[in-house]
C-alpha cells in the first residue's frame, strides 16, 4: 500500500472511529432517552479545544502565535481524559439549566440558542482558544515513540482509537440491555408515568447528557490529537444535525444501527461527494454534502423512521432478556 | 351519610376548622386512627377558575372509595394533587398522617401512592412484559453503575421480577401478548397493562383514574373484577368513574364532587337519593 493510500485509509478510520462514538454520545440522549440535544457539537468541540490546550503547552511558549487559556503539556492519554472531564463538567451545567424545568420543545430550542452563543463567544474571545483562527500545530500524541515511522505511529493511534470505540461500544451494550436502559427507554416514551412510578425522568435525562457530553468530548478529542488543529469553522450548530441523521439512518436506539449510520453519514457522504461529477470547488461540494444530508434526513423519516438497524423489540428467553450479539 | 353542609374543611389563616367529611375525629391530630387518606381544604385555580375549591375527603385504609361528579368537576385535579403531578394552591393531604401535598410526583410514588391515568398511559414502544418490569418498585438493579458492574446480581432480582410480572400477565389474559409493545393493544387491553403495572408496584395506596373509558364491554368485567380483587386483597383505592352501575357495586364511601367542591360523601345509595346530587350530576 502507497503512503498516500496509508495516509488515507487511516484517515477514514480515525474519522470512522470518532464519529461512531459521537454519535453513540447522541444515540444514548436522544435515541434511547428522547432528549433533544440541538448544541451536542459543543460537547464535541469542547473536548477538542480542551486536549488541544492540556497537549499544546502554555500559550507564552508559541511566541504570541496562539493565545488560549489553561494551557499544558500532559502526556498521552492525559489530554484526552480531561476532554472528557470537561464534556461532561459543561453538559452538567448545561443540563442543569436546561432540563430540569423546559418541556422537551423548549429544552431543544434552548439547546439551539446556546450552540450559536458558543461560536459566537468561542471566535470573539480570542483568549479563549485564539479565536476564529482556533487551535492548530498540537503535536501527534505519538510522535513520541522513538524508532518508529511516521505511518506505524499513525497505525499505532488508528489501533488506539478502535480500542476506545470497542470500548464504548461494550459500555453501551452494557448500558442500553439493562433494567437501566429500560428506564431510560421509558422516560423516552412517557416521562409522566415513569414519575408516577417513582423514577425521577429529570435525573435520568441529566445523567445520559452528561455521558453523552463525554463521549462527544471524547471523539473531539480524539479528532484534534489526529488532525492537530480546531476552529470554530469546523463546528457550526448545522454539525450537529449530521450526528441526528446518524442516528436516524441508523436506528434511533441500536447501537449496532448507529454504528452504521456514522460511519455511513459522518465520512460516507463525505467521501462520495468527492467521487460525483459536480467539479472540485471545496463551495460547491460543502453544499452537496448539506443537500444530501438533508435529503437523507427526510427520506429516511418520511419512508424508514426506524432507521436501517431498527431497535430490537426486548424479549425474555424464560426470565433473563436476550441481548443481540 | 355526610351532610354537604359540613363537607367542606377549607382551612385559611384566621379561619377556625370546621369538622372533615367523614365523621367524627379522633386522636391528638384530628385524624381517625383508620384513615389511609384524608384530604382536606385542597384548593387549586387556573388563572381565574377554580378547578377545585376546599376540597375535604377522607378515605379509610383498605376501602374503595369512588370519586364522581360531572365532568370539570375536579376529580382528575384532585386525583393530580394526591399523586403530586399538581401542586395544590392550599390544603393538606395526608397520607398515614404525613402531610405529602405539594410533593413531587416521584416522592409520591416512593411513598406507595401509585396512579393510572386519564388516558391509558402505557410506554408504547416498549413490550407489555417491560410495561410491567417497570411498575416494580425502584431498584439497585436500574442504576448505571449496576448496568456496567455487579450484572449477575441485578440479573437473579431481576428473575424474580420476570417470574412475578408473567404470573401477573396469565391473571390478565394477557400471556400471548407478553412480546408485543404495549402500543400496540386495544384501549381496554392497555388499562390491564396499567392496571397491572400498578399492581406490580405493590402500592399502598392507587388512584386509579376512569380505568373503563374506552374499555370494551368484553374487557369491562375483567377489569372490574381485578379492581374488586384490589379491595380484597387489602390495597387502599381511589377510584375516578363515570359508570355509575360499577362505583355503585364497588365503592364505599362515594365521594361526589360538582365545581370544584364536595357535594356529598356517603354511600352511592344515598348520594342517589339526594336532590343536589341529582340536580348537578345524576340527571343534570
Amino acid at each position: 500500500m502507497s503512503a498516500a493510500t496509508q495516509y488515507y485509509v487511516i484517515t477514514i478510520l480515525v474519522y470512522i472511529c470518532a464519529n461512531v462514538i459521537a454519535a453513540w454520545g447522541l444515540d444514548l440522549q436522544f435515541g434511547v432517552t428522547g432528549v433533544l440535544n440541538f448544541a451536542f457539537i459543543i460537547f464535541q468541540s469542547i473536548g477538542a479545544y480542551t486536549a488541544g490546550v492540556l497537549s499544546l503547552g502554555p500559550a507564552s511558549a508559541s511566541g504570541g502565535f496562539e493565545s488560549y487559556i489553561a494551557g499544558a503539556n500532559l502526556p498521552f492519554p492525559l489530554p484526552i481524559i480531561g476532554a472528557m472531564l470537561a464534556g461532561a463538567a459543561l453538559a452538567g451545567v448545561v443540563g442543569l439549566i436546561t432540563l430540569r424545568r423546559l418541556r422537551s420543545d423548549y429544552q431543544a430550542m434552548v439547546m439551539l440558542v446556546v450552540s450559536v452563543v458558543a461560536t459566537v463567544v468561542v471566535t470573539s474571545k480570542t483568549g479563549l482558544f485564539n479565536g476564529a483562527a482556533g487551535l492548530s500545530l498540537i503535536a501527534d500524541p505519538m510522535q513520541g515513540l522513538a524508532g518508529l515511522s511516521r505511518q506505524t505511529q499513525s497505525w499505532i493511534f488508528v489501533a488506539f482509537c478502535i480500542a476506545v470505540m470497542l470500548a464504548v461500544g461494550a459500555v453501551m451494550y452494557a448500558v442500553v440491555y439493562s433494567p437501566h436502559g429500560r428506564v431510560l427507554r421509558a422516560v423516552r416514551e412517557n416521562e409522566h408515568a415513569l414519575e408516577a412510578l417513582g423514577r425521577s425522568a429529570t435525573r435520568h435525562r441529566l445523567e445520559v447528557f452528561v455521558i453523552g457530553g463525554a463521549l462527544a468530548a471524547l471523539s473531539g478529542a480524539l479528532l484534534v490529537e489526529f488532525i492537530g488543529a480546531w476552529a470554530p469553522s469546523g463546528w457550526l450548530y448545522p454539525e450537529t444535525f449530521v450526528f441526528f441523521t446518524a442516528v436516524i439512518v441508523g436506528g434511533r436506539g441500536s447501537v449496532a444501527g448507529v454504528a452504521i449510520g456514522a460511519a455511513l453519514i459522518g465520512v460516507g457522504i463525505q467521501q462520495a461527494v468527492e467521487y460525483m461529477p459536480i467539479g472540485s470547488d471545496p463551495t460547491v461540494l460543502a453544499a452537496a454534502e448539506w443537500v444530501i444530508t438533508g435529503v437523507i434526513t427526510l427520506v429516511f423519516l418520511w419512508a424508514r423512521p426506524q432507521g436501517l438497524l431498527p431497535e430490537q423489540r426486548r424479549r425474555f428467553s424464560g426470565r433473563s432478556e436476550v441481548v443481540p450479539r | 351519610m355526610v351532610r354537604r353542609e359540613n363537607a367542606h374543611a377549607v382551612v385559611t389563616p384566621g379561619e377556625q376548622r370546621e369538622t372533615p367529611p367523614g365523621g367524627e375525629l379522633d386522636g391528638a391530630d384530628g385524624r381517625r386512627a383508620a384513615d389511609m387518606l384524608v384530604v382536606d381544604g385542597l384548593a387549586k385555580a387556573y388563572g381565574g377558575v377554580r378547578a377545585v375549591d376546599g376540597v375535604s375527603f377522607r378515605v379509610p385504609a383498605g376501602a374503595l372509595a369512588g370519586l364522581i361528579g360531572p365532568n370539570g368537576a375536579g376529580k382528575s385535579t384532585v386525583l393530580g394533587m394526591i399523586a403530586g403531578a399538581i401542586r395544590p394552591d392550599r390544603g393538606e393531604i395526608l397520607l398515614d398522617g404525613k402531610n405529602i401535598a405539594g410533593s413531587t410526583a416521584v416522592s409520591v410514588a416512593r411513598r406507595g401512592v401509585i396512579r393510572t391515568f386519564q388516558t391509558a398511559s402505557v410506554f408504547a414502544k416498549m413490550t407489555v412484559l417491560e410495561n410491567l418490569l417497570l411498575g416494580a418498585p425502584p431498584w439497585q438493579g436500574e442504576r448505571l453503575r449496576s448496568s456496567l458492574i455487579r450484572r449477575r446480581a441485578w440479573r437473579r432480582a431481576e428473575a424474580v421480577q420476570v417470574e412475578e410480572a408473567r404470573e401477573l400477565l396469565a391473571r390478565l389474559d394477557l400471556t400471548a401478548h407478553a412480546d408485543s409493545y404495549a402500543g400496540e393493544l386495544s384501549g381496554g387491553q392497555k388499562r390491564l397493562v396499567e392496571i397491572g403495572r400498578a399492581m406490580m408496584a405493590r402500592p399502598r395506596l392507587l388512584l386509579l383514574d376512569e380505568p373503563m373509558a374506552g374499555v370494551s364491554r368484553m374487557l369491562a368485567a375483567p377489569i372490574e373484577a381485578l379492581i374488586e380483587e384490589l379491595r380484597e386483597s387489602g390495597i387502599t383505592v381511589v377510584l375516578i368513574e363515570h359508570e355509575l352501575g360499577l362505583v355503585e357495586r364497588l365503592c364505599s364511601p362515594v365521594i361526589v364532587l360538582a365545581q370544584g367542591r364536595v357535594l356529598m360523601q356517603g354511600e352511592m345509595a344515598e348520594c342517589r337519593a339526594d336532590p343536589e346530587v341529582r340536580r348537578a350530576y345524576l340527571v343534570g
